[in-house]
């Protein structure tokens, strides 16, 4: 059911932009590769099926990264926010935007300073008999705070008429620069993680029990613990320096997946892959579209999915620990 | 099964020691009850023998191997750890919740078989409370979620249970339902260490028991430890242990009458002797 419905909003987001096409010539050139427009082949591979796939692994890879980092963290409400790895990913992109104009400099600047913001919670969070969930959450916050008050020192000394305008734009998030060449530089990073992340499916169940707990149970915590942050961060730093800063999706997608299909990480996974993907596709194809101009990403992922989120919180009364 | 060895243990580096110098062991098939008033340590003692807690000196050793030179999976194949039954943050089935007991041989990639749930469901069956295979842990009560709790750790067939207050928060028909499970349980050969606040569980449940107190500790075998002076000692409770002789068994029970108190001068007592109304 979630698949076909991803399937439709596929479809849809690939024949909705400035310039329309018809469900059925979208569909007769994906099977066939035949065109009855030569605009087609032109749009869909130069902006739409790029743009349709970063936004479908960007938002799978935010989602299931919530979900796995609530899950270790035992804490409905955390996201790719809590390790501060956005934080120190949105800092290198801005970083790079001063320092240099080329593209390639913003996503590996991003890239670089994700991994040092990861390495840093890491290290300031290790301490012996303490509990590492807490010190882990503490430390993402120290780091975080950090990051997001050197990024301010950044739009503070950038250039108002040029430099500062495209890093304000840029930590908003947008998708308007999706190419192949962006899939493929994302696909393998963001798909090895999400696998990473699903083949230890059963393992975050017993990760989100308390730290007692999942160590009685024989598991290798530590080991555990160390392939989520990894993953998540490879997926944070990835999309951060891909398209900026996407708010929102992290936290809530998780939620109103778990409202969907419970707890249990073997059902919760997989359909949080498909629930982050259309929600990203939905809110990319309405940035794109609504207005004359892009509309920020950030912006329109709380101001959609707010409202979703608050009527299915009603309604169900949150059901994460039911 | 498992001996300590002149262990100490302090949070701090060069601070005071919590407990110092505990020697104590659990034969096989016996059951162990450490009580002792609030802030005494118990808790902390029983994360020190799953190793949680790095001791400051001493040994533990399960089948004389010590603790801290086992690997962790290695411990756990000997140890089953029964926490506090408490609200979980994400709820599982009950079912699932005994399975995760198996995690150990579940590796990176794998998911439970359908004979590991079917010994599960077994297992629930044995508690009598199969029909809540499906029901969320946190639609349970208190004395059913310790239930699945137990069964969680006996499915993977280990020889030492460790329970943290099994009993606490559960009203007197659960309290007995925990408790003849720990009877039945060392009746079958387990070797059982319960962290409990009430010494006539450990009277009745108990081959051992380990009283901690703030400087001391005594141990031994439960009615030579459980004794009307110790209870004065190490709660500063006045209190009186009954013998009521029933169905072919003598149960004891604990009378608790007044608190110890030391100054009779009720402007300097901690407890006011007269309450005006």
């Amino acid at each position: 059911m979630a698949a076909i419905i991803t399937l439709i909003v596929i479809i849809a987001a690939l024949c909705i932009g400035r310039y329309t096409i018809s469900a059925g010539d979208v569909i007769i050139y994906l099977i066939s590769g035949r065109e009855n427009d030569p605009m087609l082949k032109t749009l869909m591979w130069g902006v739409r099926i790029p743009r349709v796939i970063i936004a479908f692994i960007t938002g799978a890879g935010l989602s299931v990264s919530g979900v796995a980092l609530q899950a270790m963290f035992g804490n409905p409400l955390v996201s790719t926010h809590v390790l501060g790895v956005s934080y120190s990913a949105g800092f290198g992109a801005a970083l790079g935007i001063l320092l240099f104009s080329h593209f390639a400099y913003v996503e590996t600047f991003s890239m670089i300073f994700g991994f040092v913001g990861m390495c840093l919670t890491y290290i300031i969070s290790r301490k012996k008999d303490t509990n590492s969930t807490l010190m882990l959450v503490l430390s993402g916050i120290i780091v975080g705070s950090v990051f997001e008050a050197l990024t301010s020192f950044i739009k503070y000394i950038a250039d108002p008429e040029q430099k500062l305008p495209s890093i304000t734009y840029w930590l908003m998030g947008s998708m308007a620069g999706s190419s192949m060449s962006n899939v493929l530089y994302a696909l393998p990073l963001i798909g090895t993680a999400v696998l990473l992340l699903w083949l230890i499916r059963w393992r975050l169940n017993v990760i989100s029990l308390s730290e007692d707990e999942a160590k009685s149970l024989g598991i290798n915590l530590k080991q555990t613990r160390l392939l989520v942050v990894i993953a998540t961060t490879v997926i944070a730093a990835t999309v951060v320096s891909m398209c900026g800063v996407i708010s929102f999706v992290g936290l809530a997608i998780p939620h109103l997946t778990r409202m969907l299909a419970g707890n249990d990480h073997r059902q919760l996974l997989p359909l949080s892959i498909l629930t982050g993907a259309t929600y990203m596709i939905i809110i990319d194809t309405c940035a794109r579209s609504l207005t004359a101009a892009e509309i920020p990403l950030s912006i329109l992922t709380a101001l959609v999915g707010a409202p979703i989120f608050a009527l299915m919180l009603r309604r169900t009364g949150g059901a994460w620990n039911a | 099964m498992l001996k300590a060895r002149n262990i100490s243990f302090s949070y701090k580096k060069h601070g005071p020691m919590l407990f110092e110098d505990l020697s104590f062991d659990v034969p096989k098939g016996s059951t162990l009850a450490i009580l002792g008033p609030n802030g005494a340590g118990k808790t902390t003692l029983l994360r020190c023998l799953m190793h949680f807690l790095t001791l400051k000196d001493g040994d533990v050793t399960i089948q004389d191997i010590p603790v801290s030179r086992m690997k962790e999976r290695e411990m756990w194949n000997y140890i089953s750890y029964v926490p506090q039954a408490r609200k979980l943050v994400f709820g599982y089935s009950a079912l699932d919740m005994v399975v995760m007991g198996l995690s150990q041989n579940i590796g990176i990639g794998m998911t439970p078989t359908k004979s590991d749930y079917e010994k599960a469901y077994r297992l629930l069956e044995q508690f009598g409370i199969s029909d809540l295979a499906e029901q969320s842990c946190n639609t349970l009560s208190g004395g059913q979620l310790q239930m699945v709790l137990i069964a969680r750790a006996l499915i993977k067939e280990p020889e030492l249970l460790i329970m943290d207050e099994p009993e606490t928060g559960l009203d007197m028909k659960n309290q007995m339902i925990v408790l003849e499970t720990i009877e039945a349980l060392s009746r079958n050969n387990l070797s059982i260490i319960i962290n409990t606040h009430y010494p006539d569980h450990a009277l009745r449940c108990a081959d051992k028991t380990l009283l901690l107190g703030k400087n001391s500790y005594i141990f031994g075998d439960t009615p030579d430890v459980i004794t009307e002076n110790n209870i004065r000692d190490f709660f500063g409770v006045e209190a009186y242990i009954t013998e009521a002789h029933c169905h072919g068994r003598n149960f004891k029970g604990i009378v608790p009458m007044e608190l110890v108190r030391k100054d009779p001068d009720p402007l300097h007592s901690d407890v006011p002797t007269d309450i005006a109304v």
